[in-house]
C-alpha cells in the first residue's frame, strides 16, 4: 500500500517540478523514500535485469554506454542519464522506468552510495540471492576525489569489500579494472566467491614517466610498499607489480591491443575480448574513456551482447551532457570538460593541449557540496600543457580567486580576466573566441549545470539535462 | 642565498593539495633572487645531516601516516639534531600529527611522533571539516611585522591536545582548530610549527610564507629583509575562502 501511494506522489512532484522548469531528476525520489523507505528494493526486484557502475571517475559515461549496447540488443533500458546518482536519484530513475518487469537498469552510483544499493537490492529470503537479477557491478576506478566528501579512499574499498561479502549473489558477475591496483586487489579478494571479468589497457600510445604527483594509490594494497610501474597511463592506472610480497597486475580478459588517441577527434581502438575482436572508433575522448569503453564491453558482454551491436553502440555514443564533446554555438565549437578531481583535470589539459593552441579558454571552479568544498586539489593538478597554449584564460565561478592563485604560483602565461558570474564568463569567451575556432571550457560540476544551461539559452535547445 | 627545503615523503603525504605550500615558498623565493633548492625525501631514504633550512611534511590518509612514521623513526635522530641546530619545520594535518609525541589510529593502533612538538592526538567521533580562520598567536607578531590572520580549510579526524611545553599557532575566529574545544589551532615551539590548516596554508597566507623565509634564512645569513610583493590576488583568494 505504501509503495503505491510513494509512486503517485512522486510522479505528483516530478509534474509539478518539470512545470515549475526543473529537471526533476532526484526530488521525487527523495519523496518517494520519506513515505516508503523500502522503495528501492521494490523497485530493484522488479527489473529484468540490473547492472550498477560504481568508481570515480567515468561512471556516467559507462553507463551511457552500456545503456545504448543493451538497447541495441534487447530495447527497453532505464539509466539516470543526468548522473544523479545517490540513492534518491536511483529511486527518480526506477519510478520513471515505466513497466521495469521488461526493462534493463543500468545504473551509475556514487562510491559512498555502493554498499547501501547493494545491501538495499538484497532479497530478504537468502535463498533468492541464488536467482539473483543484479547481473554485474562494475568496478572502474578509486581516485581521490572530493576528500571533504568521502575521506580516504581506501576506506571506500573497504567499505565496498564489506557490502560485497554480505549483500552479493555468487551470480553477479563483478567487472573490475586490472590497471587500478586498489580496485583488482579488491576484485581478485572476491574471486573464490564471484566470477571476476578484468578489464585493461595492453597498449598504449601514451605512457608516463612515472606517476605523477597527483596520483594516489601507488602503494601495493597487499603490503603498503610502493608498486613498481612498467608503464604508467595516467595517475596510478597502469601496469604494476610489488616487488615485496608479488601482488602483480592481472591479465585482463577485455583489453586494447592498439590504441590511438586523436586528440578532441576522438580515438580508435583494437579491444580483444574472449569472444573476438573489435576495431571501434569514437567521438568519446581521452585516456580515461578508453576504460569506459573497455569496461562498457566487459559488461555487455557478461550481458550476453554481441560484438556487431558493441561496437555499433560504441562508435554512435554521443557524449553526456557537457561532459565532453563540442557544442556548436554562432558559428564556434565549444569543448567543454568536467573536471572533479586532479587526475581527471590532468586528462582533461592532456586531451585538449594536445597539439593544440587556443586563442581563449574558460576554468569555472565552484565549490558547492556537488564540486568538492576544499579546493586545495586544484594544486595537485598538472597545468604544465597549459604552458604558451592560450592567450586568453577567462576565470569564473565562486572560486576563480582560487584558479588565479593557482595559475600565479605555475608558471602559466596569458592574459587573466576573472569574473564570477558564469553566464557573463562565458558570453565574454565565446565573444573573444574568433569565429569558426575553438573555446574550450573546463568546469567543476555545479558550474557545469549553469553553463549548460546558459549554453542552451544562447542556442536555444530546450531539454538540458538529457542533452 | 639558497633556501634549503627537505620535503618529506611527498607521496606519501601529500593528499590534500600541500604541494602548493612547497610552490609558494619557490616562487615567492625567486621573486627575491632567493635560489630554492628542494629535496625530496622518499621511503627508504635516509635524511642527511646537511643544512636544512626548512623541512616540510605534508597531509596524508592513515595508511600513508603509519607507514611514514617507521621511516621518520629511523630518521629521528638526525631530524632532532639539525632542528637544535636551528633548522625549521613545518608539519601540516598528518604531518603535524607526526611532530607530537603519539598518534592514535580510529582502530586505536598507536604511532610514535617526532616529539618535536609537545602534543598528542586522539581519535573523534567525527571529522572536523570546513572553512576556518585564525587569529594568530600574539608571540608571532613580535617575531615579524605582523603576519594576518591565517585562512584555509580543515579536515581531520584526529583531535589534538597541546602540552606545557608549546604554544597554539593561534585561536580559532571561525572553525573547530586542534580538537573543537579549547578554540586553539595549530602549535608551535622555537623552530617547528604545525597546523591542520590546507587552502594550501602558503599561497593562501602570503605573509606566514615571508615569515618562514625570513626566519629560516636568518638562521645562517644574519638579518634578511624580505622586499614586498604584490599579494592582490592572494587578498583576493583569502576572501573568497572565508566566505566559500
Amino acid at each position: 500500500m505504501r509503495f503505491y501511494v510513494a509512486v503517485i506522489l512522486a510522479k505528483l512532484t516530478k509534474r509539478l517540478i518539470r512545470l515549475l522548469g526543473g529537471g526533476a531528476t532526484t526530488a521525487p525520489g527523495r519523496v518517494a523514500e520519506l513515505i516508503c523507505p523500502s522503495i528501492f528494493n521494490s523497485l530493484i526486484r522488479k527489473c529484468q535485469e540490473v547492472a550498477f557502475v560504481s568508481g570515480t571517475n567515468g561512471k556516467t559515461t559507462t553507463t551511457r554506454l552500456i545503456a545504448g549496447m543493451v538497447e541495441g540488443a534487447r530495447g527497453n533500458v532505464t539509466c539516470n542519464r543526468a548522473g544523479s546518482n545517490l540513492m534518491r536519484g536511483l529511486v527518480s530513475t526506477l519510478l520513471e522506468g515505466g513497466e521495469l518487469e521488461n526493462t534493463a537498469a543500468i545504473l551509475e552510483v556514487d562510491e559512498r552510495t555502493l554498499p547501501p544499493a547493494l545491501d538495499w537490492s538484497k532479497p530478504a529470503k537468502e535463498y533468492l540471492l541464488q536467482t539473483t537479477n543484479i547481473k554485474a557491478v562494475v568496478l572502474l576506478n578509486l581516485f581521490r576525489d572530493q576528500l571533504d566528501r568521502y575521506g580516504e579512499i581506501d576506506g571506500i574499498a573497504a567499505r565496498w569489500k564489506d557490502s560485497f561479502i554480505r549483500s552479493i549473489s555468487p551470480n553477479t558477475v563483478i567487472i573490475a579494472n586490472a590497471d587500478d591496483p586498489l580496485i583488482s586487489h579488491l576484485a581478485k579478494s572476491l574471486a573464490n566467491k564471484n566470477r571476476i571479468v578484468f578489464f585493461g589497457i595492453e597498449e598504449s600510445p601514451v605512457v608516463l614517466n612515472a606517476v605523477p604527483i597527483s596520483a594516489d594509490a601507488a602503494n601495493c594494497p597487499e603490503c603498503g610498499n610502493p608498486l613498481e610501474f612498467s608503464q604508467v597511463y595516467f595517475s596510478h592506472l597502469g601496469k604494476y607489480f610489488c616487488l615485496a610480497c608479488k601482488f602483480t597486475r592481472p591479465t585482463p580478459s577485455i583489453y586494447t591491443k592498439s590504441l590511438d588517441l586523436w586528440g578532441q577527434a576522438g580515438l580508435s581502438a583494437d579491444i580483444s575480448t574472449p569472444l573476438g575482436n573489435i576495431w571501434i572508433n569514437t567521438k568519446l575522448t581521452g585516456m580515461h574513456n578508453i576504460y569506459n569503453i573497455l569496461a562498457a564491453t566487459a559488461t555487455a558482454q557478461a550481458l550476453g551482447i554481441s560484438l556487431g551491436t558493441i561496437k555499433i553502440a560504441v562508435d554512435n555514443v554521443v557524449p553526456a551532457f557537457g561532459r565532453s564533446g563540442a557544442i556548436e554555438v554562432n558559428g564556434k565549437r565549444v569543448f567543454i570538460s568536467l573536471v572533479k578531481n586532479p587526475t581527471g583535470f590532468d586528462v582533461s589539459l592532456q586531451t585538449a593541449f594536445q597539439n593544440m593552441k587556443y586563442k581563449v579558454i574558460l576554468i569555472a571552479i565552484n565549490n558547492q557540496v556537488n564540486d568538492g568544498r576544499d579546493v586545495s586539489w586544484l594544486w595537485d593538478v598538472n597545468l604544465d600543457p597549459l604552458r604558451g597554449q592560450a592567450d586568453r584564460i577567462w576565470l569564473s565561478g565562486s572560486r576563480a580567486d582560487d584558479m588565479a592563485l593557482r595559475l600565479k604560483y605555475s608558471g602559466v602565461s596569458g592574459e587573466r580576466i576573472i569574473e564570477k558570474n558564469l553566464h557573463k564568463a562565458l558570453l565574454g569567451a565565446l565573444r573573444d573566441t574568433p569565429f569558426e575556432d575553438r573555446l574550450c571550457v573546463f568546469s567543476t560540476y555545479s558550474a557545469l549545470l549553469e553553463l549548460n544551461k546558459s549554453l542552451s539559452r544562447i542556442t536555444a535547445s530546450k531539454r538540458f539535462w538529457e542533452y | 642565498m639558497w633556501l634549503r627545503i627537505e620535503w618529506l615523503y611527498p607521496r606519501n603525504m601529500g593528499t590534500y593539495g600541500d604541494r602548493g605550500n612547497i610552490l609558494a615558498l619557490e616562487y615567492r623565493c625567486r621573486q627575491r633572487g632567493i635560489t630554492p633548492v628542494i629535496k625530496e625525501i622518499h621511503l627508504g631514504d635516509r635524511v642527511a645531516p646537511d643544512e636544512i633550512d626548512l623541512f616540510f611534511l605534508g597531509g596524508g590518509q592513515d595508511k600513508n601516516q603509519t607507514d611514514v612514521a617507521e621511516e621518520l623513526e629511523k630518521n629521528r635522530d638526525v631530524i632532532a639534531w639539525s632542528v637544535q641546530q636551528g633548522s625549521f619545520f613545518l608539519g601540516i594535518c598528518g604531518g603535524y600529527q607526526l611532530l607530537g609525541h603519539t598518534y592514535v589510529l580510529p582502530n586505536g593502533q598507536r604511532i610514535n611522533g617526532l616529539g618535536l612538538l609537545d602534543i598528542h592526538t586522539v581519535p573523534g567521533k567525527n571529522r572536523l571539516v570546513g572553512p576556518i580562520s585564525v587569529l594568530p598567536n600574539p608571540l608571532l607578531k613580535d617575531l615579524t611585522a605582523g603576519i594576518q590572520s591565517l585562512i584555509g580549510f580543515e579536515n581531520h579526524g584526529g583531535r589534538t591536545i597541546l602540552g606545557n611545553n608549546v604554544f597554539p599557532l593561534g585561536t580559532t575566529i571561525s572553525g573547530h582548530g586542534n580538537n573543537g574545544t579549547d578554540g586553539t589551532e595549530g602549535s608551535f615551539y622555537g623552530t617547528v610549527f604545525g597546523t591542520y590548516l590546507h587552502g594550501p596554508l602558503l599561497p593562501l597566507n602570503p605573509s606566514f610564507c615571508d615569515f618562514l623565509i625570513k626566519k629560516a634564512l636568518e638562521r645562517r645569513h644574519g638579518t634578511v629583509e624580505l622586499p614586498p610583493l604584490d599579494n592582490s590576488i592572494e587578498e583576493q583568494a583569502r576572501v573568497a575562502a572565508l566566505f566559500s
